[in-house]
């Protein structure tokens, strides 16, 4: 295949395994065609079709980033102080990441003089087994306006409708599937599997290397890749199972990286404190990217992307990430 | 839960209807999730398979093979679905961090590092003509040939040709090639 078929397939990338997709559609069909499509008999079990469509931009809810001062002989030490902690993280028999994604739309509901936005949030959870299995839970937690004077004035709906479907301020239900083939695991451009997650250095220098080794997989240009190792980092610190050692570090390797930023006296969007660790996204642009770090655990609290031009601040809450004994199950609001 | 999968295409016949959803049902999925998210898919690739049950009688199998047909019909159904596709080229190009773990509809291609180029590519092909982009990615993401594009969306070879040729060149602009013009032998 031709190099630009090639990056538009990957651009467009590979859709996320759904086991239940099949059956949902082969009952959509059924509703519709009844009695002229000669279809299997008990096909159809899992049908919520309730929309899992669902997004991942949050504006900001009230964090402040201030202009960030250089990075200073103290945010390095609370990031080494974070390392140390990191590697005295319990293990387990699975690898847990869960995470609260929302969007506040930018389209006005309601009808005139009565006018309100929407915000949409979603659960998401991931389980590795420590053979390499792996589980996705998701729960849509419903939409919720976000002023509630003018939702009640309007009548207080329970629905509304957007193109595709329909916003509910009821939660779906919880679902969780075992991803079939398990992994690949995703560092930045390069595909790995768990072993190779689990056999990455430990040390700073040597993890950052690797991190730049795995951006230039992507195809990243060579003046662009000092610019991916801080998020390439911070996949290594809440997304991918790795081991408290190589979380460790990958603190230490931040701690290194002139460009970023470390603050005390932060808190993320739902209102946890922690540190501040940011950085600029591409060094010619202002966005930046930002991790909020509890200082107590050393565990990321939030992911924030912030002063993207012409566009909203977007957050992911992380509600946990690490090694536990608990068995994977359907995501709750617990 | 389902009747065990069919591993080898059926008969190019639509006589065995479930056979013919089982054998290409993952792959269309694929190709309408790519390009309107995994929601709006459910419903383009039930509505795809039904269309086909209805006009199996239009069907001719000297012209085109089911796959490539199946693949005319589901374009032609992402073509009413021209907001949710520009959104999810939108998505696209606001995307940033890394994550490992995808989130729904949008968790496709979140890598910030690599894709410096990507926010360029999905802007340009959102701001290709319909017939354009369809061509396109019937030939990047269903990997059909000009000929199965041409039998699969009812127009003649070199339309195709002539579709292609002008997708490219408007990506290679937006990609900022030095030489945009320069002939295309891919």
């Amino acid at each position: 295949m031709d190099e630009l078929s090639k990056m538009v397939r990957e651009m467009y990338g590979d859709p996320p395994a759904n086991t239940f997709a099949k059956g949902r559609v082969e009952a959509r069909m059924q509703a519709r065609n009844r009695k002229r499509v000669p279809w299997k008999a008990g096909i159809v079990g899992v049908a919520a079709a309730a929309a899992l469509s669902a997004t991942i931009i949050v504006p900001n809810l009230g964090t402040d980033v201030a202009p960030a001062p250089r990075a200073t002989f103290s945010g390095n030490s609370i990031l080494l102080a974070a390392a140390t902690r990191a590697e005295a993280a319990p293990t387990g028999s699975y690898w847990h990441v869960k995470r609260r994604y929302a969007m506040r739309w930018d389209k006005l509901y309601g009808s005139k003089g009565n006018t309100y936005r929407l915000e949409t949030s979603t659960l998401t959870e991931q389980w590795v087994s420590t053979d390499g299995r792996v589980w996705w839970g998701q729960k849509n937690l419903g939409a919720r306006p976000l002023n509630k004077a003018a939702w009640r004035r309007d009548g207080a709906p329970t629905e509304w409708k957007v193109e595709d479907g329909v916003y509910s301020i009821a939660p779906s239900e919880s679902l969780l599937e075992e991803v079939e083939e398990g992994g690949p695991f995703r560092l930045s451009g390069e595909d790995l599997t768990l072993a190779q997650v689990k056999g990455l250095p430990t040390d700073p220098a040597e993890l950052t290397e690797r991190a730049r080794q795995a951006i230039r997989a992507g195809g990243t240009e060579e003046d662009s890749v000092s610019d991916g190792v801080p998020t390439t980092l911070a996949a290594l610190l809440y997304e991918l199972p790795t081991t408290p050692e190589v979380r460790a570090g990958a603190y230490r390797a931040l701690a290194t990286l002139p460009q970023v930023t470390v603050e005390e006296g932060a808190k993320d969007s739902l209102g946890r404190p922690g540190v501040s660790v940011s950085f600029p996204l591409q060094h010619d642009k202002p966005t930046r990217g930002r991790l909020i770090v509890d200082s107590g655990t050393s565990m990321v609290l939030a992911y924030e992307v912030t002063h993207a031009p012409g566009k909203g601040d977007r957050t992911e809450a992380v509600l946990a990430s690490g090694w536990t004994d608990a068995e994977p199950a359907p995501p709750t609001t617990e | 839960m389902t009747a065990a999968r069919v591993e080898r295409p059926p008969d190019e016949s639509l006589d065995d209807f479930p056979g013919v959803f089982d054998a290409y049902f993952d792959e269309m999925f694929r190709y309408v999730s790519q390009r309107l998210g995994p929601t709006q898919a459910e419903d383009v690739v039930a509505e795809t398979f039904l269309t086909a049950f209805r006009k199996q009688a239009r069907y001719d199998p000297a012209r085109a093979a089911v796959r490539t047909w199946l693949y005319g019909i589901a374009t032609n159904l992402i073509s009413k679905h021209r907001r949710a596709e520009a959104r999810g080229l939108r998505a696209r190009q606001r995307h940033g961090h890394g994550g490992n773990v995808p989130g729904p509809e949008e968790r496709v291609t979140d890598q910030v590092s690599a894709q410096s180029l990507r926010p360029a590519l999905a802007s340009a092909i959102a701001s290709l003509g319909q017939g354009e982009r369809d061509v396109l990615l019937l030939m990047a993401l269903a990997g059909l040939s000009h000929q199965e594009i041409a039998a699969a969306l009812g127009i003649s070879y070199g339309t195709v040709g002539s579709r292609l040729s002008r997708a490219r060149t408007k990506l290679r602009v937006a990609l900022g090639d030095a030489n945009p013009m320069e002939a295309d032998h891919g």
